[in-house]
């Protein structure tokens, strides 16, 4: 009995044991359940923060499109509808999203401008700051906030990061989870973090990675810019931390000279071209197709330049010759006739005396354009478009005759943009509609042609390094040097870099002036007036050459006084200084443009050197000659060899090649100061020819970029987007 | 005769009677397990059907840019688009929803300036066909996420 009352507690034993070992079993997998839902949960609310990050700069890009000076202050419920709620305030963005299910996910935007003490009751307390550069032409530094007390103050010892110009940095924070349920600004460290570093470029800076665009080959010839050189250089450098690069599409590039690359220079070629120089070095190009070049290329259209309005200035076209008559007075002479590089024969159309009243001109309608004989300035204040003249001359030349340029004086373009109008200067009538402008270039500004454009290039030592002037012609672009003597009388004795200037009759108009003949002005007393020396002086680096004064005790004794600084800007101690009839002999160590992009060039420089700040960009070619002048290119320069509106660069359809009749080839004796008289010539399309002393490109791709203050919205590229 | 004695009725009822509740526990738990990770699995590749579905269809709507962007899509109205795709061989059905962001006056984000509008893209997935996206035992088979998209 005993045995058998065993056995059966035995089977009950086994029974519950067995009961035990699958309750356990049971109750570990009970508990792996919810893990897994866990993790899924966890990974589902991670895709909605990446989500909602992603959902941020997608906001930000639109909101910096519309208003490239945003940076989060729309200061209201900028979206209420029940799958988007937006919130902006006082540089704080908080944005909610809302799926199908009811379920949120949230973006928060900190701008470094955030305002906490006006809203306090909204302040973004995180680690992630964004920072709108959009505007600024230089690096801008934004500060990172650090941890302190489980807060992210911004303090004067914070660690910066720099922002590129014309960039925007956006750190937008996605969160998704239970602790973002609700419209109200969620707390980080209850929900997922996701950031999406974000960096928005105006587009114009971000697809352009070249200084120089030759769709139909690059041919370089450096002969050096004086005796000492015995071949010249071509230097390709950037004006910041970036690449430039060299593209072609065509054909080789060929340098004849010696090749500097600084920072690294990209070459990319057509199939099958090749690089050459002369002056020895391997390089070694990239090829890509013209299709694979092409979203690299600006694409710059004539239409977006030329569209009309009823306020433009129309001019009519034709040949306007600065004159000075047999009394000495200054007066404009227009001919109804196109400039085909002499002079025009024969009585004008007619004579504009000074000031001139334009409106006498036929057709001639408009305020934004001023032609002034008294100091050979054309002021371009608006956008002016040539039309057809009577005779149907739709070509529109500024020139002056000899004898005042003889005498030293030189014209000047100016491109005032102080009004919110974009200073431009068009003809487009049809393929003869060509721009000829001689004298220096300032300000802010374009010329548009439907045909070509000759102009006589601002001397490096009278070019404004912020000045941006855009040259875009369908036809070709030619540069030519300013006229070495005409510089040199215009500074009186020019040898090497040393001048002699004497000055009286100072001007107190500080807007930049024509250039005047210092040969016959002479200073009184003092050199207290700093207005005479805006331009093209105004900070300068200008300093007393060796022995200046030293020939006469009194001005030996004067000298010590201006000798050790002489600023022109400011007011100098020399009272009772009388530099009447005494030439004072005057350095430019170095030219205010390349001083300004921090360019020291290791060449001599010549008067008639050339110096652009700007784009050009021609459909057919590119050509400067000039001799044995060097040339200072800070822009890009683009010869597309097509219309960008319809073709690919140097692809079909090709622009037509704008020949011109032999007669523009005719020398004439008013241009013969010039190496060349040749504003207006026929080359191959899309290709860039240089023959210079030395030539030295600063790749500046922000001269894309238009600089007028007035613009609020801009297309914006996405350089940068990841998500952590 | 003594040796011969089997189990009382009792005893035997009710050792099969914890065995049944014992092997019933099992069953159960062991389908729920299944069924949990069965949904993590079709949540995951829900998730990722999602992201595939959503990247293929926003860069279609760019393309596509006339039909998405100057048309609206709410949620009560005709889809964008709707259509299934299987992964993992689950047969996802979705429907993407998609409506401009505007301003309470009216007026769209991004302003005037042209190809600068927002979408807020919805998008809802669901699969084993359930209408209702309830399944017994296995609650809401459905993910649903939510984006914005900007016009390019």
């Amino acid at each position: 009995m005993l045995k058998y009352q065993r056995r059966r507690a035995f089977a009950l034993v086994l029974v519950m044991l067995s009961v035990l070992v699958i309750s356990m079993f049971l109750g570990a997998a009970l508990k792996m359940l919810p893990v897994d839902l866990a993790e899924t949960v966890h990974s589902r609310d991670k895709e909605a923060a990446v989500q909602a990050a992603r959902s941020g700069a997608n906001y930000a890009w639109s909101r910096l499109q519309e208003n490239i000076h945003w940076r989060g202050d729309g200061n209201a419920v900028m979206v209420d509808t029940p799958s988007l709620h937006v919130v902006e305030d006082h540089g704080n963005v908080v944005g909610t999203l809302t799926a199908q299910d009811g379920t949120k996910s949230q973006f928060q935007i900190r701008f470094s401008a955030q305002d906490g003490n006006q809203d306090p009751g909204f302040f973004l307390d995180t680690p992630w700051v964004s920072l709108n550069n959009l505007s600024g032409s230089a690096r801008a530094q934004v500060a990172r906030p650090t941890s302190g007390g489980g807060h992210y103050p911004v303090s004067g010892s914070s660690p910066t990061e720099s922002v590129p110009r014309f960039c925007a940095d956006i750190r937008v924070i996605g969160l998704a989870g239970q602790g973002c349920q609700s419209d109200a600004p969620a707390d980080t460290a209850r929900c997922q973090v996701q950031v999406a570093d974000t960096v928005l470029c105006r587009e114009e800076m971000a697809i352009h990675d070249s200084v120089l665009y030759a769709a139909g080959g690059f041919a370089a010839q450096a002969v050096g810019s004086d005796s000492t050189q015995t071949e010249g250089k071509i230097i390709v450098d950037s004006t910041d931390d970036r690449m430039p690069g060299i593209r072609v599409i065509s054909g080789d590039m060929t340098v004849q000279g010696q090749f500097v690359a600084n920072k690294g220079v990209q070459f990319t070629l057509g199939p099958g071209g090749q690089v050459s120089v002369s002056g020895g070095g391997t390089y070694s190009p990239g090829h890509e197709s013209f299709v694979q070049q092409d979203p690299h290329w600006p694409r710059l259209t004539f239409n977006s330049l030329v569209q009309q309005n009823p306020a433009d200035t129309h001019v009519p076209g034709g040949t306007y010759v600065w004159h000075e008559n047999a009394s000495g007075t200054r007066e404009l002479h227009y001919y109804d006739t196109a400039f085909d590089g002499n002079l025009p024969s024969g009585p004008p159309t007619q004579v504009l005396a000074n000031p001139t009243d334009l409106s006498a001109l036929p057709g001639f309608s408009g305020t934004g354009l001023d032609l002034e004989p008294g100091s050979l300035t054309t002021v371009i204040r608006g956008k002016v478009h040539v039309s057809d003249s009577p005779t149907g001359v739709s070509s529109f030349a500024v020139v002056a005759d000899s004898d005042l340029l003889l005498a030293g004086n030189r014209p000047l373009q100016y491109f005032d943009s102080s009004n919110s109008q974009q200073p431009a200067l068009v003809a487009n009538s049809g393929s003869d509609s060509h721009i000829v402008l001689t004298g220096c270039s300032k300000g802010k500004g374009s010329l548009a042609s439907s045909g070509q454009i000759g102009i006589q290039a601002s001397s490096v030592f009278e070019a404004d390094p912020e000045s941006n002037i855009a040259l875009y012609a369908r036809g070709d672009v030619n540069i030519l040097p300013p006229p070495s003597p005409q510089i040199s009388l215009y500074n009186t004795f020019f040898l090497g870099n040393t001048f002699q200037l004497n000055v009286s009759s100072l001007s107190s108009d500080t807007r930049p002036q024509a250039p005047k003949n210092f040969n016959n002005l002479s200073l009184s007393n003092s050199l207290t007036d700093s207005s005479a020396f805006s331009y093209p002086f105004q900070n300068s680096a200008l300093s007393l050459a060796s022995g200046a004064f030293s020939t006469d005790p009194t001005y030996a004794q004067a000298s010590s006084a201006v000798q050790s600084s002489f600023d022109p800007s400011a007011t100098t101690a020399a009272s009772g200084l009388d530099l009447a009839g005494n030439p004072v002999s005057l350095q430019i160590t170095t030219p205010l443009f390349l001083q300004f992009l921090q360019v020291q060039p290791p060449f001599p420089l010549t008067p008639s050197d050339v110096a652009f700040s700007g784009v050009v960009y021609a459909q057919g070619g590119v050509n400067a000659n000039l001799g044995k002048s060097n040339f200072f290119l800070n822009g890009v320069l683009t010869a597309y060899g097509g219309d960008p509106a319809g073709s690919y660069p140097g692809g079909s359809p090709r622009a037509p090649s704008k020949r011109l009749p032999s007669a523009w080839n005719a020398t004439s004796s008013i241009f013969s100061l010039l190496p060349t008289n040749r504003f207006l010539t026929a080359h191959p399309t899309g290709k860039v020819d240089l023959k210079v002393g030395n030539a030295q490109f600063l790749y500046d791709p922000a001269s894309l970029v238009p600089r007028d203050s007035s613009i609020s919205s801009a297309k914006l590229a996405l350089i940068f987007l990841a998500v952590h | 005769m003594i040796s011969r004695r089997g189990f009382s009725l009792a005893e035997v009822l009710l050792a099969v009677f914890l065995c049944a509740v014992a092997l019933l526990a099992v069953v159960g738990l062991s389908l729920g397990l299944l069924r949990g990770q069965r949904k993590t699995v079709d949540l995951s590749a829900g998730q990722a059907a999602a992201d595939h579905i959503l990247s293929n269809l926003i860069e279609r709507a760019q393309r596509e840019h006339d039909e998405f962007w100057n048309h609206e899509y709410p949620a009560s109205g005709p889809a964008y688009r709707e259509g299934s795709y299987v992964l993992n061989r689950t047969d996802f059905a979705y429907r993407m929803d998609a409506e401009t962001a505007q301003s309470p006056a009216g007026q769209n984000i991004g302003g005037s300036s042209t190809q600068n509008r927002v979408k807020v893209v919805r998008l809802h997935l669901s699969w084993w066909g359930q209408s209702n996206n309830q399944r017994q035992g296995y609650g809401k088979l459905q993910y649903d996420c939510i984006r914005l998209v900007h016009e390019r």
